[in-house]
Formats: structure tokens, sequence, C-alpha cells
């Protein structure tokens, strides 16, 4: 094993794997940041080019592009409350509202921190968990999965904080929206209305893109002024003071940082749940240990950490059962299990056995790519955040024309862009009327795992539900989610007994 | 009628069509859209009680959020978007709905260059020499990316005039 770890340490030091890992960086970090695209998109760009190439260079090229989007899609979701992938999604949520108060610096030097040390623990998790995973990776089964989406739902409640009736209206609309098309384990087509293009449901990239990109788009433009504008001398602010203190924000709350590796890496791991599952859960259980649980969506950076490190360290987490068992672990994992067979490798016990170098080049390249993409992003988050005190007039006809190519590139459907349109109109009026849009996004996004993970599941026991309450796993899960749930309104009760008691005495 | 009745009558009418429509389908398949869309056309019920009543709804909420922790204000609903009117609103609505119907028609090798300078002259201000200019750049960075990606750009729906760049779009099965 040190001798396949020096291997690889020694390739990374080569100038060529540097040129790729640089490449892989650069590619993950511009797909991240495009509205639409992703490291899938990079992923399946890059592929046809690296065939032939040397595998160890392929790898490194790879891990460049799988650590880095996640920053590059945390840009665009801070600054302009656009997330660059769904999964980012969940970094809107505090992210933007620092942004509008001027502390858009610091918001991205929290994500270009927590990204880092997201990747690094998700390594590290990966080499402690290689030997012992082969239980983990098994005993997750679809009722085990049902109950962590389900969790990643509950989001929905504490996003909908505030405005509740709406904010719930919301998430049950978004997991309405999502059940369009065909369900694939009865044959049955749902609510497609005999149209062609949505037999395979609305697509979820272009609608959330329009939810959260369009309708803050026209909101802004509509309302003219700059993003910032809520922040007193928002253009005269201090980036770099803001660039060290985000650093210092992360690295200073080291049981935040702690949780959410814990979090991304683990959720990585069980193959097929996402890296969307991992922020948002992420999310909800950072809520839960919070002091000021209040101040979550209205700018507390330790939701960005809760997010972006989740997102991060699933990278590791979903490398484990791509390699070790061939199980890709997530959607970018799988393109990555073809780019093994691509190049003759077959994923697996074997893969550990014989190429092990291949494996520590992937993760070698992971954890430097990282540093690389989380060095430049502090280095260019002064320039970056100076985004938001631009005239929004200004940008918006930039970022309408990224989001319309963008959403063609996806695959290549002009009808991709009008929905984009169309749901960035709908989503406007929703924020209008105070609907909590990011509560739509939720359900959209989690409603078709939870179904499917629960028509799995029955037909797994043959209709019977004891499945949902009865192995040691589901029962663990259940309570978590039934405490996330329940423990809010306990947490009332007592201060209302409290504050009862007192009163009366 | 006001908007925000308009628009939850709306939301409240669809989730009761989706309700309806789910009927037809087997057992497994209505299972979901009854779980969840029954408990939101409630939820929207409630609200429509709301446009009626205000304080009732204020009281809803201000109750579910001490019950839940207490907070105050929503990320979307921070920012109180019923400040703006709708003349500017419906202008940038225009303006995203033309754009899409110039690129459907005409490709996105001719409109997104001509959009940004139109838009950037009659919204931001801008000189025309000026927009001309950051609309060069942005082109030549987009084509330039799409290039290097070997991605076809969409040439638009309008009989094809030059291939590969206007016209001759064939427009998927909708």
């Amino acid at each position: 094993m040190q001798t396949a770890l020096a291997e690889a340490a020694l390739r990374v030091a080569d100038p060529a794997a540097v040129l790729m890992l640089f490449m892989g960086t650069t590619l993950g970090v511009i797909f991240g940041a495009l509205p639409g695209l992703g490291t899938i998109t990079a992923l399946a760009v890059v592929l046809p080019f690296t065939f032939g190439m040397d595998p160890m260079l392929a790898m490194f090229m790879y891990s460049g592009i799988i650590s880095s989007g996640t920053f590059g899609g945390s840009v665009p979701a801070i600054l302009l409350n656009t997330p660059g992938t769904p999964p980012n999604a969940a970094t809107c949520l505090d992210g933007y509202p620092m942004t509008r108060r001027g502390e858009g610096a610091r918001a991205l030097a929290v994500s270009a921190t927590a990204c880092f040390v997201g990747s690094l623990g998700g390594a590290v998790i990966l080499l402690a968990l290689l030997p012992v995973v082969k239980p983990v990776v098994y005993a997750f089964g679809p009722p085990e999965f049902f109950w962590l989406v389900v969790f990643g739902l509950v989001t929905i409640a504490f996003a909908a904080k505030g405005n509740m009736v709406k904010g719930l209206v919301g998430g049950g609309l978004g997991i309405l929206l999502s059940l369009i098309g065909y369900t694939e384990m009865y044959g049955v087509y749902r609510y497609t209305l005999d149209s062609e293009y949505l037999w395979d449901g609305i697509p979820m990239v272009p609608f959330v893109v329009g939810m959260l990109a369009v309708s803050e788009l026209i909101s802004y433009s509509a309302s003219g002024g700059v993003t910032a504008s809520a922040a007193a001398g928002a253009t005269g602010a201090d980036w770099r003071r803001q660039t060290l203190q985000g650093i210092r924000d992360t690295f200073s709350r080291p049981l935040a940082v702690g949780r959410a590796t814990a979090i991304g890496a683990g959720i990585g791991v069980i193959p097929g749940v996402g890296a969307g599952v991992a922020s948002f859960l992420s999310y909800v259980v950072a809520i839960q240990g919070s002091d000021k649980p209040e101040t979550f969506g209205s700018g507390n950076l330790e939701g960005i950490i809760a997010s972006e490190t989740a997102n991060d360290a699933k990278d590791g987490g979903s490398l484990l059962p791509t390699v070790a068992f061939g199980i890709p672990g997530s959607a970018d994992m799988a393109l990555l299990l073809g780019a093994f067979v691509l190049h003759g490798l077959q994923p697996g016990p074997l893969l550990l056995r014989d190429h092990m170098d291949l494996v520590y080049a992937l993760l070698l390249g992971i954890v430097i790519s990282q540093i690389l993409t989380s060095g430049l992003g502090l280095m260019a988050v002064p320039w970056l955040a100076r985004l938001s005190t631009l005239p929004s007039r200004a940008i918006a006809p930039f970022v309408l024309v990224l989001v319309f190519v963008g959403m063609y590139m996806l695959r290549t459907s002009i009808f991709d862009v009008g929905l984009a349109v169309a749901a960035g109109m709908f989503g406007y009026c929703m924020r209008r009327y105070g609907f909590p849009l990011i509560t739509v996004v939720i359900g959209f996004i989690l409603g078709p795992l939870a179904e499917q993970a629960f028509l799995q599941s029955l037909m797994i026991s043959d209709g019977r539900y004891d499945i949902f309450y009865t192995q040691p796993i589901v029962i663990v899960l259940m309570i978590l989610t039934l405490a996330t749930v329940t423990l809010p309104f306990v947490k009332s009760l007592r201060r209302w007994v409290t504050e009862k008691g007192t009163g009366g005495s | 009628m006001r908007g925000s009745l308009l628009f939850t009558a709306s939301v409240s009418g669809f989730i009761a069509l989706l309700l309806w429509a789910g009927l037809g389908y087997p057992p497994e398949v209505q299972m979901l859209p009854l779980v969840v869309g029954l408990p939101t056309l409630a939820l929207t019920i409630v609200l429509l009680a709301g446009e009626f009543h205000p304080p009732v709804m204020q009281w809803l909420d201000s109750a579910l959020d001490d019950l839940w922790g207490g907070r105050q204000e929503t990320p979307d609903a921070a920012v109180d978007q019923s400040s703006t009117s709708w003349g500017p609103v419906v202008r940038m609505m225009s303006w995203a709905i033309g754009f899409f119907a110039a690129v459907f028609l005409l490709g996105m090798f001719v409109i997104p260059p001509l959009f940004i300078v139109a838009y950037l002259v009659t919204e931001a201000r801008m000189r025309l020499a000026g927009a001309f200019f950051a609309s060069l750049v942005a082109s030549t960075c987009l084509y330039a990316g799409m290039a290097f990606l070997g991605v076809d750009l969409w040439t638009g729906s309008v009989p094809e005039v030059a291939p590969g760049i206007l016209g001759g779009g064939i427009i998927p099965p909708l």
C-alpha cells in the first residue's frame, strides 16, 4: 500500500500530471460555475479525449474535475442566488443573504475553505474506511435510503420558517411537479398530457435554474440598483479583510466542519444518494446543532459550511464504493466507472489489488486539485465579490445568455431554455407573494428519490409496511428524522411551560 | 382582484387538478400524489381563507413559528418583492420571453450579441460603443468556449439561411 502511495505521490510531481490537474481543475470550476452544467457534463466532455492517455494522467484530470466543480457552483449561488449545480442550492440559503448585506467575499471565502476542508476530510475518511466499507455499502437498501431522503425532506420545514404555511405549500408543490413523467416502477405516464417532452418528467436543472436564477434575475433587474444594496457602503467594502475573515470563520468552527465532513462522506459512501441529499441533510443537522437556529436562512455562515463541506466530502465517500466494488456512489462516479473501463481497468477488488496506485492517484489528485481550487479561488474572491456591486441591469443580459446557453447545452433541447424562462416567471410570482422558493426546489429534488425508494422497499417486502420500521439502521434513521421534526416543538413547549411557571410565581 | 389572491387560487386550482387527474392512475401510482397533494391542497385553502382574513394567517404563521423555534423571516421573503411595481417586472419578463422567442427563431449565433447590445443600451443606459464592446467580448468568449467543447449551438427554427449558423434547426417533438 505504501509503495502504491509513494508511486502515486511521485507521479503528482510530474509536470504532465500537474498540467492535467490544472486543466481538470479549470474545467471543473468553469463547468461548476455555469448553471446547468456541472462535473458530470465536464467528465462526459473530457472522457473521449483521455482515451489512449496514460491512465494515471487521466485520473489526475478526472480528480481535478470532480473536486473543483463544487466550489465553482457555489460562486454563482452566493453572488447571484443561482446554484451552479443543484446541490449548491443549499448554499444559496445563507450565501446570497450574506452577499446582499455586503459580505459576498466573506461568504465566498467560507465556501472555498469549507470545500478544501471537506475534500481533505473526505479523502481521509475514504482511506480510513477502505478496509471496512463493504458491510456499510451492503447495509443500505431502499428502506434505509427512503428514511435518509425523508430526513433530507425535513429541510422543507426549516426553510419554511417565518412563512410556514406557504413554505409547506411550496414543498408540496415541488414534490407534485417532480412526479410528472414516466414511472419506471409501474410503467405509467403520469401527468404527461401526451407530451413527449414530459415523458422523462420536468427536467431538474432547467427547472431549478429557472426557479432560482431567472426569477432572481427578473427581481433584481426590475428593482434596479446593485445586489449588495442592502449593505450600507458595500461598494467600499474591504474585500481582502472579508476574505481573511471567511478563512478564520471556517477554521474557528471545527465542530461544524467535522460534522459536515462526516455527513458528506457518509452519504457519499451510500450508492445513489447523491450530493443533493448530502448538502440538505448536512444543513438540517447544522440547524439542529446550532445555538441560533433562527439565523439560518438569513446569512448564517454555518449554513454555507454545512452544505459546501458536505458537498465536497461526498466526493471522497462516493469514490469508495466506486473503486472498491464497482458500484458508483453518485452520477459523476458512474461516469468515472466508464472511464476506468475505457482504460481497460476493472473496478472492484481487482483494482484495489493490482492498481492501488491509480486509486491513490485519484485521491491525491482530489486533494491537490482542491488546494489549487481553494487557493486560486481565495485569491480571486476579492474580485469575484465586486460582481455584487455592479449595477444589476448591467449584469442581467450576460446572466440570461449564460442561462440560455447552459440550458441548451445540457440536452441540446431548445425547450429546456423555454422551461427555464417559464419556471423563472412562475418563481418570481412565488417570491412576490411570499412563497419561499427553496422549499419548492428541495421538494422537487428529493421527492422522486423518496417515492422510488418507498416503492422499491414495498416491492422487496411484498407490500408489507413493516420494512420501514423493523431493521436496525432504519429504526435509527427513523428516530433521527422524528426527533428532528419534534425537537423544536418539544423545546418550544418546555420554554412555554417555563415562562408560564415564571409568570405564575 | 388582489394579485396574491389570484396567484394562491391558481396554485390551489392547479393542485386540485393534479389530484383529480391522479385519481385515474393505478393505486400505487396515485399514492404519492394523494399523500402529498391532499395536505398541500388543504394548506392552500387555509391560505385562501387567510387572503380574506389576513389576521388569521398572521396568527397561524406566528403560532407555527413559535412552536418551531421562532424564526421571523425567510431568505426569499426577506427581500420585499411587493415594493417593486409590476411595470418594470413585466418589462423584464418581456425581455426574457422576447429573447427566448428570438433565439428560438434565429438561433444562438445571431441573437445573443444583439440582445446584449439592445439590453445594455435601453435598460442599463450604456453608450452604444460600450455596449457593443461588452457584447463583442462576451460573444467571443461564448463562441470560443463552445468551439473548444465541440458544442453545436441552436441555429434557429427558420429555414436554413447560413448553414450551421442561421436557420435549419430541427425542433424536437414537444
